[in-house]
């Protein structure tokens, strides 16, 4: 049995409920715990604004006013529609924990003392990263496999954040692709050795949402596969090395402007 | 029924994310103004006028603006240099033994060190970059790599500690040279990551000259301007 343990960004994140909710179907593994950051921390406030700025009050609009109903109901799949394909009945990862007898925790960010206490206890096999910030060394060496992420960027060559835009913006929608990539977590961003990648389909209608809402539904697939596949001792993961890809940041509007004529180049050719 | 319902939800959701989109719209232009290309043309030209009427200029204001105005020719916002290129091309190359030497200096072979940055790095880094020799490229490359994470990652609290106490304007002036270096960095190498920066770094400057605070080194940042212009002008066709 593969003990897992989730660690999670918010309570209602759906994308960690699908994760949770699918580790606790799956044979030989065990979810011994979650993870899950509180709402309300200055410091996070703070740090996430500071990073994200606009982006934060938009992002908080939608999960507190839209919840679940912020995903677009006229996309072909996104997590939403994947959500109901799979039965998620569970509201929140706290119910989802209730309901399967699973240990969970809230804390005020993955690094605390709190968070530290929790997965030395359970010793977890593995940990699996569903968001909520940067992971410190002393969390990374507790699972005896490692800390799993799943990048919505094809690596070694995007890492970093809008790696989606940045795909399209350095022209590499058809050379690397836009995809996602199942890692190890390490010191660095997106930097630890790689175990799955998998490139998605340009389609004639995309646009940067509906190739991000489509990426979010792989991304739960190959934790999946990366899981069953570490279980069963069936993968071996490739490292990567430090120039062989790039760090990429916040995308400044006038270069996003940028990066849709080219993905609009690319998809009106697919019509 | 159920479609007619449907249709209601999505009409609902629709006129819920666009009345969002508006007032994050609105939010935006106040927390983080983006400055647009014929908002920047208009500021450039503005300023040159308000450049015409000064009565004293010193020399390096006119190295600057003459320089400014070779890119705007190139850029195509004006019809005739001012001066002469000849007057403000300073070539650098022969101060080789000089950067080398700065590099040398550096505390732990960086640029930054705990936050700190070694003053006139982004000048010293734009030169070497331009005529830097193959044996010490990668160092400069790895430099400027340096400097990038380090803008990204503090934003607009980056490049507010140096290794010496500076004045406000000097560390305007500081910031300013290191977005000019981006910029052209950008286009030697033609890499988006660093005019991305470029064109962060000038968004943020720009409310320290909007309103005439910081006259004595405008034309500085009327030349980081007009750097990122021409390099967006180069990379983004």
């Amino acid at each position: 049995m593969m003990r897992v343990i989730v660690l999670a960004p918010i309570h209602n994140s759906l994308y960690s409920r699908l994760v949770a909710n699918a580790l606790l179907r799956e044979k030989g593994i065990e979810l011994c715990g979650i993870i899950v950051r509180t709402h309300w921390s200055l410091n996070r406030l703070h740090s996430e604004f500071h990073r994200d700025g606009i982006r934060l009050i938009r992002k908080t609009i939608q999960k507190f006013f839209l919840g679940d109903r912020r995903f677009s109901q006229e996309s072909a799949n996104n997590l939403a529609i994947y959500a109901k394909k799979m039965e998620l009945g569970f509201q929140s990862l706290k119910q989802l924990a209730v309901s399967s007898g699973t240990p969970y925790v809230t804390v005020k960010n993955h690094n605390t003392v709190k968070s530290q206490r929790f997965l030395k206890k359970f010793e977890p096999d593995l940990i699996v990263f569903t968001g909520g910030g940067l992971i410190k060394p002393e969390i990374l060496k507790i699972p005896k496999k490692g800390v799993l992420n799943c990048h919505s960027g094809i690596l070694p060559e995007f890492r970093g954040m809008d790696v989606v835009e940045w795909t399209a913006a350095e022209d590499k929608m058809k050379s690397v692709g836009f995809g996602a990539s199942l890692h190890f977590m390490d010191q660095g961003i997106d930097t630890g050795p790689i175990l799955i990648r998998k490139i998605l389909e340009i389609e004639p209608e995309d646009t940067f949402q509906t190739i991000r809402d489509r990426l979010e539904v792989v991304m739960i697939e190959l934790i999946q596969e990366g899981i069953r596949n570490l279980r069963d001792s069936k993968i071996e993961c490739q490292s990567q090395e430090a120039q062989h890809g790039r760090q990429y940041f916040v995308m400044h509007p006038r270069i996003l402007e940028y990066a849709e004529r080219n993905l609009r180049a690319i998809t009106s050719h697919l019509v | 029924m159920a479609a007619a319902s449907r249709h209601e939800l999505l009409k609902k959701m629709k006129s819920k994310q666009s009345l969002m989109d508006s007032i994050l719209r609105i939010l935006s232009k106040w927390i983080e103004p983006h400055l647009k290309q014929d908002e920047i043309r208009r500021f450039i030209t503005k300023k040159i006028r308000q450049y015409h009427k000064k009565v004293q200029i010193s020399d390096n204001e006119k190295q600057t603006l003459a320089r400014l105005k070779t890119n705007l020719k190139k850029i195509g916002w004006l019809e005739e240099p001012y001066y002469k290129d000849s007057e403000n091309e300073i070539d650098h190359s022969d101060e080789e033994n000089d950067h080398q030497e700065w590099l040398v200096e550096l505390e732990n072979k960086s640029v930054i060190h705990n936050g700190v940055l070694k003053i006139h790095s982004g000048l010293m880094l734009d030169r070497m970059d331009e005529h830097s020799t193959s044996e010490y490229r990668k160092t400069v490359e790895t430099q400027i790599e340096k400097l990038l994470v380090h803008v990204e990652v503090r934003r607009k609290k980056a490049l507010h500690h140096f290794n010496q106490p500076l004045s406000m304007v000097q560390t305007l002036r500081e910031q300013i040279e290191v977005s000019i270096l981006f910029s052209r960095h950008a286009r030697r190498i033609r890499e988006l990551r660093f005019l991305n920066t470029a064109l962060k770094m000038n968004d943020w400057l720009y409310s320290q000259f909007k309103n005439r605070k910081s006259e004595a080194i405008l034309a500085l940042y009327l030349l980081a301007l007009s750097e990122q212009e021409l390099s967006i002008k180069e990379l983004l066709v």
